[in-house]
């Protein structure tokens, strides 16, 4: 629990954690599956599967093993290996040979674009948050919190006939379940219990959430900076969205408030499409116009340019904005009237968001997976990428501090 | 200045832009007068009342011929004059012309897209910059956009906001406490105005826009019994039959902008309540297809080749 966070973390008592997990424990995680699995053969080309994973309206694939007899995939596919893949190919030519040398699956993956077309396969978990997770049809909810607890965004569930089978050509998947799923399914849950009551009424600043106090660790760009940049520090800072901040050098009031904010999702709607380099120097301004366009083209309902919460905000509220908005993160932020109060333009400043932080799905799962005392770390992931990233990368890594 | 703004209106008409001097004169003159106005503008029947015209300047100008022009036939516009559509720059400035040059037949409330975070988005900026090379005639919009009244009241009876209701507002004499003169914050009960939609939901709920809420026909009854109203018009949501009533009539949704986004296929409405507030909804189509109408491609934008 020493995390070095604002407020030491107040979690349940041993009584109660007992509770907690004998509770889950009655819940199957085949209950919560809301999505089926969505397949695509290893040797289909990037653009295609990047494609399939938009005409199916899923955030993951998985890819075909193409040796059915060791286990039927051999790895999962999602918008964050896109945003990696592309990343890669748009900064290949600034790699130093020694790099390509480390680094062979990269070299793998250069080598196919070249001769021409990359298969799925190569990009499966090039963000390194997208792991094969699977749990037996048997597992229940504790199982599925300590694999989302640790940052990983869906688990495939296996069907019942297949647990001691010798034949794998048996084994087959019931669907999957998303850390949505399991965040909708706590909400769910609270009206019946107290508890959980109490515990949703806590506001943000009192749990101790990784990417919350520590506004170094929240990663953002200007509203200057192009898309290129955007991935770029999507693919090595470990993250799925980057927060875009008014342009610091404008007049005011536009002076570092939050406008918008850039996805994996997003470079995968739009990047892949575009078939021409120049949209990775598009400024991020542009891009956002781009990505909010086709918003409320049917239904004539726009859509707020980003989703935040106060710091203030009660954990309750934070988990319903995050299933009615369909997102995956909350920014956090406070009024800049609390944090300049010296500024001309009171009135003004009490409108536009500062960040605090971010709040992500897999955040709030970790903090039920605390009631339980199970051990949990979201942003173990996070860590790993930035160090690889780090470690391939020509330029200094930044800290997450 | 009756002149000059009669021979800004005649050049407006004809969808040409006016000079950046006379745009920042004219936005002086509006926030002059709307200064004056109350959170909730107090209009009188017979009005005609409108939705959402998002820079559909040819569409705006079809409203005109059903509806009769400004100012023999008094208007209400419920907000969003701006974004999506190409002409917002015309549409707003000869709205605003028109309030200037008649200001009691004609108001303007706000809705959600009079807000410098929703225009830089969506448009409205990006056109200013196009169409005068900077981003000046936008900040005189923005400072003017913070003087809209936040709704209307016609005959004490029919009130008129750009979204929906608050959880924070139970009663009209609520908004009026509410400091309007800024920016759209992002949450409260001034931001819940011009963002909540009805739904068919018991109560309230969270807004998938990531703004305002949902709020259900028990909470709609609840408010117009409470501040004894005979009905509440709207904006804010796409109808494709160019209006919806919802809640047993308690509730309308006007929407203005035909085709809306040039793609739609919808029709457009606006209400017109006569001296005894009974409601005649008109039912209007786009502007026919002309070079004038739709651009033959949408501005050439720098990033494709």
């Amino acid at each position: 629990m020493a995390d070095g966070h604002d407020s030491p973390p107040v979690f349940a008592s041993n009584d109660e954690s007992e509770e907690w997990i004998s509770r889950w424990k009655a819940v199957c995680a085949k209950d919560l599956i809301d999505s089926p699995v969505f397949e695509v053969d290893a040797d289909t080309a990037v653009e295609d599967a990047c494609e399939a994973l938009l005409s199916n309206d899923t955030s993951c694939l998985a890819i075909r093993s193409r040796d059915q007899s060791t286990s039927p995939y051999l790895g999962l596919f999602d918008f964050a290996d896109v945003n990696a893949f592309l990343k890669l190919a748009a900064t290949q030519h600034t790699m130093h040979p020694d790099e390509l040398q480390d680094n062979p699956r990269v070299g793998r993956i250069i080598a196919a674009a070249k001769a021409g077309k990359v298969p799925v396969e190569f990009v499966s978990n090039l963000s390194e948050k997208n792991p094969l997770h699977t749990l037996p049809n048997t597992s229940t909810i504790v199982e599925l919190l300590e694999l989302f607890s640790r940052g990983a965004h869906r688990v495939l569930i296996m069907s019942s006939n297949d647990s001691d089978s010798n034949d794998n050509y048996s084994q087959s998947f019931v669907g999957l379940v998303t850390d949505r799923s399991l965040l909708s399914y706590f909400h769910s849950q609270a009206p019946e219990t107290p508890a959980l009551q109490q515990f949703l009424s806590s506001p943000l600043q009192t749990l101790s959430l990784p990417s919350f106090s520590l506004r170094a660790a929240v990663v953002f760009c200007s509203s200057r900076d192009t898309v290129l940049d955007a991935m770029r520090k999507m693919s090595d800072e470990g993250v799925s969205s980057v927060a875009v901040l008014e342009d610091a050098g404008a007049a005011p009031p536009v002076n570092g408030a939050l406008l918008s904010a850039v996805s994996v999702t997003d470079i995968g709607r739009i990047v892949v499409p575009a078939q021409s380099k120049q949209v990775l120097s598009m400024p991020l301004h542009q891009f956002i116009s781009q990505i909010k366009a086709p918003d409320g083209f049917t239904d004539g309902a726009d859509r707020y340019p980003v989703y935040s919460v106060s710091a203030g905000s009660t954990l309750r509220y934070t988990i319903e904005k995050i299933l009615a908005t369909t997102a995956h993160r909350v920014f956090v932020t406070e009024d800049s009237a609390a944090a300049s109060p010296s500024s001309s333009s009171v009135l003004l400043s009490t409108a536009s968001l500062h960040l605090r932080g971010v709040v992500s799905i897999v955040d709030l799962l970790s903090l039920f997976a605390r009631l339980a005392n199970l051990d949990v770390d979201p942003t173990r992931m996070q860590r790993h990428r930035r160090a690889s990233s780090a470690s391939t990368s020509s330029r200094s890594s930044r800290s997450a501090r | 200045m009756p002149s000059d703004l009669d021979l800004q209106i005649e050049q407006l008409i004809r969808c040409e832009p006016i000079s950046e001097e006379q745009v920042k004169r004219l936005c002086l003159k509006a926030r002059e007068i709307l200064i004056e106005e109350g959170n909730v503008q107090v209009v009188d029947s017979p009005v005609t009342i409108c939705g959402d015209i998002h820079g559909q300047f040819w569409d705006l100008m079809e409203l005109f011929k059903v509806g009769g022009p400004c100012p023999s036939t008094s208007y209400l516009f419920m907000g969003d004059f701006v974004d999506r559509g190409f002409y917002s720059v015309e549409t707003f400035l000869l709205l605003l012309a028109y309030k200037v040059r008649y200001p009691e037949r004609i108001t303007l409330i706000r809705g959600n897209h009079e807000s410098r975070q929703i225009t830089q988005v969506y448009g409205f900026y990006d056109e200013c910059q196009r169409k005068y090379g900077s981003a000046n005639v936008w900040r005189y919009c923005c400072e003017v956009f913070d003087y809209l009244a936040l709704g209307a009241i016609v005959d004490g009876t029919v009130f008129c906001v750009h979204g929906g209701l608050s959880p924070n507002l139970t009663g009209i004499d609520q908004i009026r406490a509410i400091d309007r003169k800024q920016e759209v914050p992002h949450d409260g009960p001034m931001c819940d105005l011009l963002w909540s939609d009805p739904d068919d939901i018991q109560g309230w709920g969270l807004s998938p826009r990531g703004a305002g809420f949902l709020f259900g026909g028990d909470i709609t009854k609840a408010f117009v019994h409470n501040n004894a109203l005979s009905l509440i018009a709207r904006a804010h949501q796409l109808a494709m039959e160019g209006y919806k009533l919802m809640f047993e009539r308690t509730i309308v949704t006007v929407w203005s902008a035909p085709n809306y986004c040039y793609r739609c296929g919808n029709v457009a409405s606006i209400l017109e309540l006569d001296e005894n507030l009974a409601q005649e909804y008109k039912v209007f189509q786009h502007a026919p297809a002309d070079v004038r109408s739709i651009p033959a491609k949408r501005p050439p934008a720098e990033y494709f080749l």
